[in-house]
């Protein structure tokens, strides 16, 4: 807090005292804004929670706005207001409210009759800011409004800010902002738009009498006590920032509020006298608040405060605490009289950062021996819980670590394919598609075959490479995305196998890297798949086929640019049986995404060179992901086979190590020679 | 899978409209009704991929479980037809929503999903997995739309970006995500549920780049 911390001299803190002094003798024209009937708690005093929400243009039942209007400037440190008053003036006027403790209360205020003037006035600062201007109205004292309840101030508000609305024939309403009883006479600030077309209204005939407007000079109604009050709010705030000074330890961070009733400063000041013991630690804490620039400054100055021996049975009697300091480290709430969970629990959600709780010597201890359970599980990193260890270091952080989000990790090819179908359908298919497209339609599309094709134009792409065009392909796009209507939907679907070839040669020419000696180019996944039509006719429930979902790349070539083009695609085909007399495999559906050209990661050696994959614990998956590698390496060991066409010997095999040898003796003379690591089979 | 059924049923079960039923009784086959009814399978296959995307990837980003959109929510589907999702998400393959999850949950939170890109097809316009015999040779009674999806499967890719953490740490990887949905037969009731999906993942490929 540091008044003498390191960051922050003295002279430093004295010139902004004085500078809140000054703004402290702000405030003797109501914030008419302010919103809502003033809330006043049982005692007369006001409730200093009501929140500001309440909605705008009411004003307090009690015809006082002008210390509603510095009071409401409430004690949150979090500015719920649009316009947050500046700190020191929000410091002030809190300081202000502990010394007018009892007295200041709204009730005895009211007593004093309508004029307000002699709590919080201005002294010398002009009223009329670059965008304001104060009117006076004369007529409220002659007008039958004045019994109103409220002494006819809001009718007459009112009343001004419609009939300048209408004379002024304004899209918006006029605003009052800021209003004051002085006697016989009405300040009202308004914006100077606003306040000529206020000016309009005068000589209105209103509640029996005429509206006198007039522009008041610059000076606001000025009160004589104002200054002396003033200097005793400075007064009591600088003592109060001495006592704070006092207490705070730079070298170990730590503001001591501990023993308040018995300091021997605020029993000397008058304190409990004067205030409340809530309203002073609020004060205390606006005080700390405004000795910091920003949160970071803040957690630098102060990681710990103790507030031991403060009688405190429910922590809502010092919440302002964790909204001043919301990343308090460690916390002494010692010898206090929290007798349950309940008297915590206002702060279940807060003091995220809270490593150390002590809670010695509090009836909590006995009454609830429970509770300890329940506080580690509110605070993520609490380890010290009243001198008991309750986390380490290291569990917190590795609790940290899983909290963090990881994207999930990559495997290898996920291939489980049939009798080598998808394998050899995926082969065809490349070389087809780059060699010679009609026969390969005509060879696994059928009249139900489905092909359409989406553009992805937001994919990410390496910075050095400029974004493809995307000519030749957008206009065949069914990006659903992008297009949207039933029609265009079903326009760029292409059914059957002259519709599909027709398609297929108005799309560019493509190259896709050899599959067999550039396989570390794709990524190819593959599974059964059930309840597919079956074009036979026969099987009602439908037949079996295979789903494979494979991503890569290829270079085209521009129709007409005759410019090439690297780009990326992800592409999912859906095979079944072919129909009767055609070719036994068939393309159900055909799903073609492209995308701007960004390498695959590798996830060949994925799984081998991060065995450790930081999934979720779980024995058995892990267990099982271990055999596979040992699997995996033991065949690669014995066939002389490199890992990927290991694996998918493996993956054929269903991991079952005997067959997968078979299968590999078996299919030895087919494999081609990348199939074999440099040094070939021990 | 390889149930034999009478072909005059199945040209029944699978007949749309009046212009057909004629067309049946004429003897016509299965195979060109199935392809009358390609515009509004697409129709319905579109709408309800939308549909999906739309919700599936919300249940994703909220951190909920999303075991509501598989098959293995559905009775009738998993006893019936002997179904269960085949989820492989990176190349790994859950062998359960449940697991499925846990990857999600090891991920964790925050998790943006964006959608550059989907597309989706019609697979099979009589898709009768999961009902009984005598729910199969029901026939469709008429070509209003819900009916006609009433026994769709269909094909779904979706491109986009799934963005990890929040603020300065956000960690953004593309993925594509290929999805098989079929028919929730619950759900499609007279009684049923709003609530229940009207159609459930049955495959599920994910990769992230």
């Amino acid at each position: 807090m540091a008044p003498t911390g390191p960051r922050n001299s003295a002279p430093r803190n004295n010139t902004r005292g004085a500078a809140s002094g000054k703004s402290a003798t702000r405030g003797g024209i109501a914030k008419r804004r302010a919103g809502g009937p003033i809330r006043v708690d049982r005692d007369g005093d006001l409730d200093m929670d009501a929140a500001a929400a309440n909605g705008a243009g009411g004003r307090g039942k009690k015809s006082n706005p002008a210390p509603a209007g510095s009071t409401r400037k409430s004690t949150r440190t979090n500015a719920s207001s649009s316009r947050p008053p500046r700190p020191t003036t929000k410091a002030s006027h809190m300081v202000a409210k502990v010394i007018q403790g009892g007295t200041g209360s709204l009730h005895s205020r009211i007593s004093q009759g309508i004029d307000p003037s002699s709590r919080h006035t201005r002294s010398s600062r002009p009223i009329n800011g670059t965008n304001n201007k104060t009117l006076i109205v004369e007529g409220l004292q002659h007008s039958k409004a004045r019994d109103n309840e409220g002494g006819g101030l809001k009718e007459l508000l009112i009343f001004l800010e419609r009939k300048a609305t209408t004379a002024g024939k304004l899209s918006h309403s006029v605003r009052i902002k800021k209003s004051q009883v002085k006697g016989d006479l009405v300040y009202i600030t308004a914006s100077k738009e606003d306040a000529e077309h206020i000016m309009k209204v005068n000589g209105f005939d209103w509640a029996g009498t005429k509206v006198h407007i007039t522009e008041a000079d610059d000076q606001a109604p000025n009160g004589a006590e104002a200054s002396s009050l003033s200097a005793q709010t400075q007064d009591v705030k600088e003592n109060l920032r001495t006592m704070l000074a006092q207490r705070y330890d730079p070298g170990q961070k730590l503001l001591n509020l501990a023993s308040l009733g018995s300091d021997s400063l605020l029993i000397q000041m008058n304190m409990f006298q004067e205030s409340t013991p809530q309203k002073l630690f609020r004060a205390l804490m606006v005080i700390c608040d405004e000795q910091f620039k920003t949160a970071q400054a803040k957690r630098d100055a102060i990681s710990s405060v103790t507030l031991a021996g403060n009688n405190i049975d429910d922590v809502g009697q010092v919440m302002t605490l964790t909204e001043t300091f919301p990343d308090l480290i460690h916390l002494d709430l010692s010898n206090n009289s929290i007798k349950e969970l309940r008297g915590l629990r206002k702060w279940q959600h807060r003091l995220r950062k809270l490593e150390t709780l002590l809670l010695i010597n509090n009836p909590i201890d006995t009454s609830t021996p429970s509770y300890k359970d329940e506080l580690v599980s509110w605070f993520p990193r609490l380890q010290n819980l009243s001198g008991t260890q309750v986390r380490t270091a290291e569990q917190v952080a590795a609790a940290e670590l899983a909290n963090k989000p990881t994207p999930i990790p990559q495997s290898g090819p996920d291939f489980r394919d049939i009798n080598g179908v998808g394998e050899q359908f995926i082969t065809d298919f490349i070389r087809g598609y780059d060699m010679d497209r009609p026969s390969l339609a005509a060879k696994y599309y059928d009249e139900y075959s489905h092909f359409s094709l989406s553009v992805n134009g937001r994919s990410s792409h390496p910075p050095d490479i400029p974004l493809p065009q995307w000519g030749s392909y957008i206009k065949f796009s069914r990006n659903h995305v992008k297009i949207t209507t039933t029609h265009a939907r079903q326009q760029r679907l292409f059914s059957g196998t002259a519709v599909i070839q027709s398609v297929w040669q108005k799309l560019p020419l493509t190259r896709h890297p050899d599959l067999a000696t550039q396989f570390d180019k794709y990524i190819i996944d593959c599974h059964p798949i059930s309840g597919l039509a079956d074009l036979s006719g026969q099987s009602m429930a439908g037949v079996d086929g295979m789903i494979i979902t494979f991503h890569g790349e290829f270079e085209d070539q521009d129709p007409e640019t005759k410019a090439t083009t690297r780009r990326s695609f992800s592409r999912t085909i859906i095979l079944g049986p072919g129909a009767p007399g055609r070719n036994p495999i068939r393309v159900a559906s055909d799903v073609l995404t492209l995308k701007a050209y960004n390498p695959l990661p590798s996830v060949l050696g994925a799984a081998v060179a991060n065995p450790a994959i930081p999934v979720a614990p779980q024995a058995s998956a892990s267990a099982e992901e271990v055999q596979k590698q040992q699997m995996l390496a033991e065949l690669c060991r014995q066939t002389g086979m490199n890992e990927e066409y290991s694996r998918m010997c493996l993956d054929v095999a269903n991991w079952v190590f005997d067959q997968a040898l078979a299968t590999f003796n078996e299919k030895r003379a087919s494999l081609p020679a990348d199939a074999f690591t440099v040094a070939g089979p021990v | 899978m390889s149930q034999q059924a009478n072909p005059t049923v199945q040209a029944k079960v699978a007949s749309e409209g009046k212009q057909e039923q004629q067309q049946e009784e004429e003897g016509i086959d299965f195979t060109l009704e199935m392809k009358s009814k390609t515009v509004l399978t697409t129709q319905c296959a579109t709408a309800a991929a939308q549909n999906f995307v739309d919700s599936f990837y919300e249940t994703l980003q909220r951190g909920k479980s999303p075991a509501q959109y598989y098959v293995s929510s559905s009775t009738k589907l998993t006893t019936v037809g002997g179904l269960r999702p085949d989820i492989s998400i990176n190349g790994r393959v859950c062998g359960d929503v449940a697991e499925y999850e846990k990857l999600l949950e090891a991920q964790g939170t925050p998790v943006h999903y964006e959608i550059h890109s989907f597309d989706a097809q019609p697979l099979n316009p009589g898709y009768v997995i999961g009902l009984t015999p005598a729910e199969q040779q029901q026939p469709v009674s008429s070509t209003r739309e819900r009916d006609v999806a009433e026994r769709l499967s269909f094909s779904v890719q979706v491109s986009g970006a799934v963005k990890l953490g929040k603020g300065e740490d956000v960690a953004e990887k593309d993925f594509n995500e290929a999805f098989v949905l079929v028919p929730h037969w619950e759900a499609q009731g007279r009684n049923a549920s709003r609530n229940m999906r009207k159609w459930l993942v049955v495959s599920q490929n994910f990769r992230s780049f």
